[in-house]
């Protein structure tokens, strides 16, 4: 008696949002997209974050192109290989199918914390080395097939990280996400 | 617990299948002429919504490599050479103010000698990665995605009316972003939180935030089709099996 609509609504809300879990963790998958976004635009994330990732990229796929004979100098995150040169520019580092991967593992409801962590060392280890795969592919094809660098570049490998972080986290979450011991 | 895809092979083989049509669309629309037409007609739908709403200036947008470019001011109809080499873009936007346009026919129609200079600015937008690209992406994964006919029709027009929404609405950002950017237009009048709107959804135009901006458009329209039932997430095509409770 006397409860105003308003109260009656917030109550409903909270009835459907404890009820369903996952309805809850769409919406902060969804929420931490759009601020991971927003931060991705900033000064800060581009200084501390953008930068520092591909600088690493580029060192590691640098010592591997050295180590099987082509030499090859690193500035910043700029490759150069013979004529060819490439920068590990924002989008081509992998941040942020990693970001959303992470936070798709970690907000799930009802899983062990030591499962997640599985996941996500699994996940972002996979996602790396596809990246470094997908780095030193761009670099021999733009020494080899020049003319194939744009597919490779932009059909090819955003698809195809997409879809690895994507079927990654459903195969965590088929297996592993609620394994027991 | 939700419920997910019944095994691991039901997940690899959904997104081999959705890889493999993806690239074999891409590769018949390479090999004909579908990808200009089909930027042709977008332009065609772009001009038709924005070639006048901004204000004091005319926009017109152009299939970069299209031999029967011009537009048509006033009752003037000005040529415009097709362009090649035009990178990763397939079309360019012509802004024209139509303020100093109006005030320079004032100034012909008072002297027949004087010089018609049209005050515009030319940009480049890629019609193929913001519209196209995306709506092939979210066709592959909602053919090959496990469920009924219908579910997947459904998914395929509820996602690429999205995707199109999402495409003119980013389109109109640049518009705006290009306005406020090219010194010879018109100067529009904005407080600084639209400008920062304005500026983020038009930064967002990597080619990587657009694809994972559709995947996500496409689990949105999954989930929507797809019934909670406590807390669970049907992914297969059949209905779960009643539980029966025995006394």
């Amino acid at each position: 008696m006397g409860q105003n609509k308003s109260s009656i609504a917030l109550v409903g809300a909270h009835d459907v949002f404890t009820k369903n879990k996952m309805l809850v963790y769409y919406i902060g998958v969804g929420l931490f997209i759009l601020l991971y976004y927003l931060f991705s635009t900033t000064q800060i994330y581009t200084q501390y974050i953008q930068f520092p990732v591909a600088k690493l990229f580029s060192f590691i796929s640098a010592q591997i192109l050295n180590f099987i004979g082509f030499p090859t100098l690193i500035d910043d995150n700029q490759l150069t290989t013979g004529v060819s040169s490439i920068s590990i520019a924002k989008g081509c580092d992998a941040i942020a199918v990693m970001m959303i991967y992470t936070a798709s593992v970690v907000m799930l409801p009802n899983s062990s914390f030591k499962n997640k962590m599985q996941g996500v060392w699994i996940g972002l280890a996979v996602l790396i080395f596809a990246n470094i795969i997908r780095i030193l592919s761009l670099v021999f094809c733009n020494i080899y097939r020049p003319e194939l660098f744009e597919f490779l570049h932009i059909d090819f490998w955003q698809i195809i990280f997409i879809f690895l972080g994507a079927s990654m986290f459903l195969i965590w979450l088929n297996k592993y996400a609620y394994a027991s011991k | 617990m939700p419920m997910h895809p019944n095994s691991n092979k039901t997940i690899l083989l959904f997104f081999g299948k959705s890889v493999v049509l993806y690239f074999l669309l891409l590769l018949i629309i390479r090999m004909t002429p579908l990808k200009e037409h089909f930027v042709l007609q977008m332009n065609h739908l772009l001009n038709s919504i924005y070639s006048d709403i901004l204000p004091k200036t005319k926009v017109f947008f152009h299939t970069a490599n299209n031999t029967k470019r011009s537009f048509a001011l006033d009752r003037a109809v000005l040529p415009c050479p097709p362009l090649s080499h035009f990178g990763e873009f397939d079309t360019q936007t012509i802004f024209v103010n139509t303020n100093h346009f109006s005030k320079q026919l004032e100034n012909r129609n008072n002297d027949p000698n004087f010089k018609l200079v049209i005050q515009n600015y030319k940009s480049r937008l890629s019609i193929w990665d913001i519209v196209w690209m995306p709506i092939i992406l979210v066709f592959s994964l909602s053919v090959c995605f496990p469920g009924s006919m219908k579910r997947r029709l459904k998914l395929i027009v509820g996602t690429s009316l999205t995707i199109l929404i999402i495409g003119l609405f980013r389109c109109y950002c640049i518009l705006l972003l290009e306005l406020l950017n090219a010194p010879v237009l018109e100067p529009l009048i904005l407080n600084n939180f639209f400008k920062n709107c304005i500026q983020f959804i038009a930064g967002l135009q990597g080619i990587e935030f657009i694809y994972i901006s559709s995947f996500v458009v496409w689990v949105i329209g999954v989930l929507i089709l797809t019934p909670f039932i406590n807390n669970r997430l049907i992914w297969n095509i059949n209905p779960p099996k009643k539980v029966l409770h025995h006394a």
